[in-house]
């Protein structure tokens, strides 16, 4: 697998002009004006940002420079970035097939995939045994107990004892459209409440789901995030054989990062195998706006006033172009919402992602912090995400920063509008 | 060096001072080919916050005779880092990043050197004005400071000349750490609103200078009234000396901000559809002004010029792509051809189709060598004010090394075709010396003593502008 991601990224540190748009970018049309969050949060040198990584792949591919003899600078540097792909959505090295869609291109337009160098530096830290004692924590309880926080599986159901409903076990019989809760949401006692919601909007919407409880293993997203390669192909071969096993052929998504790796990432490693199983993969905030769309839900649109704005999770809005449906369920709600400067493919990294959550260099500030008075700034009373990380990284941005805004899930305004 | 970074700490923070041997590698490069033969990392890296700290730097650095490089966006393509001394500091700008001032009173804005162009544009913008020149060809994260030193040109060159022309002062930290500003403000009780005054122009010692004779911390630029109104114009000929004829009327005319004539190997790798028309030269103009009724004279001279010399109206697009989007569609080509090396040179607006010729026929000569190789080249002419420019860019693949190789042959070979053809450079670099500085002992030997009485230590770049490491074995 290794060899795979070397590959595309030796093509893709070679396309690289140096034009510094991945690092300090301002443009007026689109209100683009900060673009990697690290120059923010950082001591904003070169390597914290793309174009340094990418010049120090390239120094390793060429032989001037020796992975295993990385620095513990350079490794925090590497394992700073939030992998959030706004360095990413700004290079301007775009595959000439997708030139007419300028400027309207998506994620996938882009020839320098700047997520992938990262990852590939990463897993050759990895490979030297060298990643930060947080990040080899966090691998390891994800090696061991299938979730960041070192739990037993067997927890990865309890949610459901809190709903006054019952849920469906796949394991059991209950059908093949799977409610993927991911290795987040089950665990955090935060992101629990998200769980609980988006179930119940479910059950009112007559989606006929069920979950796999302590079956379910983790999609592998973060191991890949992390670098360690050979843990993401372990679980992705893993799911591949669950999916088979109960014949799943719809996976709902409650984490944008799972809908990511599932969408993204398993059809390139698994190839034919994925495929051949034909898994429609959709995030909660596609079903759920579908079923308003379709009149399946009512909501009754009791929040005019509320003045809320909205967060895009990188891997929901700028890596797979999911901007409408979470809005569309704000607005059903009758709520008013208010956009934030930086939005949609703008939008700013809630210091979570790429191990974000579970690893902050010596010297890095708060993303979230950033963010978070970024939302204050709109005026909103309620700030709104569709990301279990997103939720539990930006309220703990709101208690440090000691400003007076709600964070909530999309799913929990809903809830409170049907 | 461990003092060094001791006492920068002390500046800056420890922050903001880093040593570590990968983060220096990540500062070895630049966009242009020549840090990719001979990238080498300095010693130390520093990012000050404030005027104060750079001067506390530089002032450092001189006491201990370390040699110092600045560094803005790190977009330059000219070669423009002298002799690369390990043992030396380099200054990342970019944390010197605000808007001193808009000074409505005197029509200028006035920004610390590590602001991006993205930004200084923006900001002027929003607030009802608009720069001249727009910003140099390296894009939008090219830094205010380093386009000055090392006099890059700019989108609007036609109208408002290189960005040079539109400096009115600046704000230099000179090597002994003095602060010098420039212009009218050289009367401590004046503003900074006109560039000739008080004596000599100092100015322009700087410009192009890059960063020898001291550090530029901020810099004055005229700023005007937004324009809301534009026009753009494209011309296809099948004729090259009926397109220099045009090329030259709308020069000589002054009316266009933007003028840029693609010639035949430009017009078959840009538009390739152009070409297999027959058509070997595709010209277009850019216009803005506040007024509708301005733009649509300026552009009736223009498509009547156009059309009087034979060319053949195209899509106004071909124009206005570039301009609204400014430099986003050049990294594209990266992704279709290759990397590439800039050649760019002034000519004579007349002697321009000459020395196009020329160029031209040195590629051909090379065409089968450049095919085997995935070398490719597309030759443009900008319009800077009474002057033409030509500008050969060499694609070429970056993962094969023989492919450098002949990139780095034929840009060197289509720089001397160019100064020998009459032509001469704006932005200094590796590319230019054997041809220019170096052919030219007096003017050299004047650099070398300014030099010696600016910065008798050499700790400013040292070898740029050909100036030797050892100041006093000349």
């Amino acid at each position: 697998m290794i060899n795979l991601i070397e590959e595309k990224v030796k093509q893709m540190v070679y396309r690289c002009t140096r034009c510094g748009y991945c690092r300090l970018m301002f443009r007026a049309r689109d209100n683009t004006e900060r673009v990697c969050p690290l120059m923010d949060t950082t001591s904003g040198f070169e390597l914290y940002t793309a174009r340094g990584r990418n010049w120090i792949a390239r120094q390793i591919f060429e032989g001037k420079l020796v992975a295993e003899k990385m620095t513990q600078d350079a490794i925090n540097a590497i394992y700073a970035c939030f992998i959030c792909g706004s360095c990413t959505e700004h290079c301007l090295v775009l595959d000439p097939r997708s030139w007419g869609r300028f400027p309207n291109n998506v994620y996938d337009d882009h020839l320098i995939i700047n997520d992938e160098i990262t990852r590939y530096l990463r897993s050759l830290i990895i490979e030297a045994g060298r990643p930060p004692s947080e990040v080899k924590e966090i691998l390891r309880n994800y090696r061991h107990f299938s979730n960041p926080y070192g739990k037993p599986r067997d927890e990865r159901s309890a949610w459901i004892k809190m709903l006054d409903f019952k849920v469906k076990n796949i394991a059991e019989g209950g059908g093949t459209t799977l409610f993927y809760t991911g290795s987040i949401a089950p665990y955090d006692e935060r992101a629990t409440k998200v769980l609980l919601a988006i179930a119940k909007i479910l059950k009112l919407a007559n989606v006929d789901y069920g979950i796999l409880g302590s079956q379910e293993i983790d999609s592998g997203a973060e191991a890949y995030d992390l670098g360690e390669l050979g843990l993401f192909e372990e679980f992705a071969k893993q799911n591949l054989a669950i999916f088979k096993k109960h014949d799943i052929s719809k996976i709902i998504t409650v984490s944008p990062h799972d809908y990511n790796v599932f969408k993204k990432y398993y059809p390139v490693f698994l190839g034919e195998d994925w495929s051949k199983l034909n898994i429609e993969v959709q995030h909660y905030t596609q079903v759920i706006a579908d079923a308003i769309k379709s009149k399946k839900l009512q909501v009754k649109a009791d929040l005019s006033g509320k003045k809320v704005t909205y967060h895009d999770p990188c891997y929901l809005g700028r890596k797979n172009s999911i901007y409408l449906d979470p809005r569309m369920i704000i607005l059903s709600t009758g709520a008013n919402l208010i956009e934030m400067k930086l939005s949609r493919h703008n939008s700013y990294c809630c210091g979570g992602g790429g191990g974000g959550k579970w690893y902050r260099p010596p010297e890095r500030t708060h993303a979230e912090v950033e963010r978070i008075k970024q939302a204050k700034e709109t005026g909103a009373e309620v700030l709104v995400v569709a990301c279990p990380i997103c939720l539990t990284m930006l309220e703990d941005g709101a208690k440090t920063a000691g400003i007076d805004i709600k964070v909530m899930d999309v799913a929990e305004l809903l809830i409170t509008a049907i | 060096m461990q003092n060094l970074v001791q006492e920068l700490v002390r500046i800056v923070g420890p922050e903001f001072v880093t040593d570590d041997y990968w983060i220096r590698w990540s500062y070895s490069m630049d966009s242009s080919m020549f840090e990719l033969l001979d990238a080498k990392p300095p010693a130390i890296v520093v990012r000050p916050g404030s005027i104060e700290e750079l001067q506390e730097i530089v002032r450092l650095a001189n006491k201990t005779k370390t040699p110092l490089y600045v560094r803005g966006g790190g977009t330059s393509c000219a070669g423009t880092r002298g002799t690369r001394i390990p043992e030396s500091i380099l200054i990342d700008m970019t944390r010197l990043d605000k808007i001193v001032e808009i000074d409505e009173e005197s029509l200028t804005v006035t920004a610390e050197a590590g602001i991006t162009w993205g930004k200084l544009n923006a900001e002027l913008e929003k607030r009802g004005w608009r720069l001249g020149v727009k910003g140099p060809y390296s894009g939008y994260a090219a830094c205010l400071g380093g386009s000055v030193a090392y006099n890059a040109v700019a989108y609007a060159s036609a109208r408002y000349g290189l960005i040079a022309e539109e400096v009115i002062s600046l704000k230099v930290i000179l090597p002994n750490g003095d602060i010098l500003v420039t212009g009218t403000a050289t009367n401590p009780n004046a503003k900074r609103y006109y560039r000739y005054a008080n004596g000599p122009d100092l100015t322009g010692l700087f410009i192009g200078s890059l960063g020898a004779f001291g550090i530029i911390a901020e810099v004055t630029l005229r700023m005007y009234p937004k324009a809301d109104y534009s026009a753009y114009g494209a011309y296809a000929f099948k004729d090259y000396e009926k397109a220099h004829k045009c090329y030259y009327d709308w020069l000589k005319n002054w009316i266009a901000e933007d003028v840029a004539w693609y010639f035949e190997d430009g017009v078959s790798v840009m538009t390739p559809e152009l070409y297999e028309q027959g058509y070997v030269s595709l010209l277009t103009y850019i216009v803005e002004d506040v007024t509708e009724e301005l733009i649509n004279a300026r552009k009736k001279l223009l498509d009547e010029i156009a059309l009087k010399h034979g060319g053949v109206p195209q899509s106004p697009e071909y124009a206005r792509q570039g301009w609204i989007y400014r430099y986003e569609l050049l990294p594209r080509w990266a992704g279709k051809i290759g990397m590439w090396q800039w050649t760019c040179h002034l000519q004579s607006a007349g002697g321009t189709l000459k020395a196009l010729k020329t160029i031209l026929g040195y590629i051909k000569s090379r065409k089968k060598e450049m095919d085997q190789k995935k070398v490719y080249t597309a030759t443009v002419s900008v319009a800077e004010r009474n002057c033409g420019h030509i500008s050969t860019s060499v694609y070429y693949d970056q993962s094969n090394p023989e492919s450098v190789k002949l990139a780095i042959e034929m840009a060197k070979e289509i720089a001397r075709i160019g100064m020998e053809s009459g032509g001469s450079t704006y932005k200094p670099g590796e590319l230019w010396y054997p041809y220019t500085i170096l052919k030219n002992p007096v003017y050299r030997g004047a650099l070398i003593r300014i030099k010696k009485a600016l910065d008798p230590n050499n700790i400013m770049n040292p070898g740029a502008l050909t100036i030797p490491d050892k100041l006093e074995e000349v």
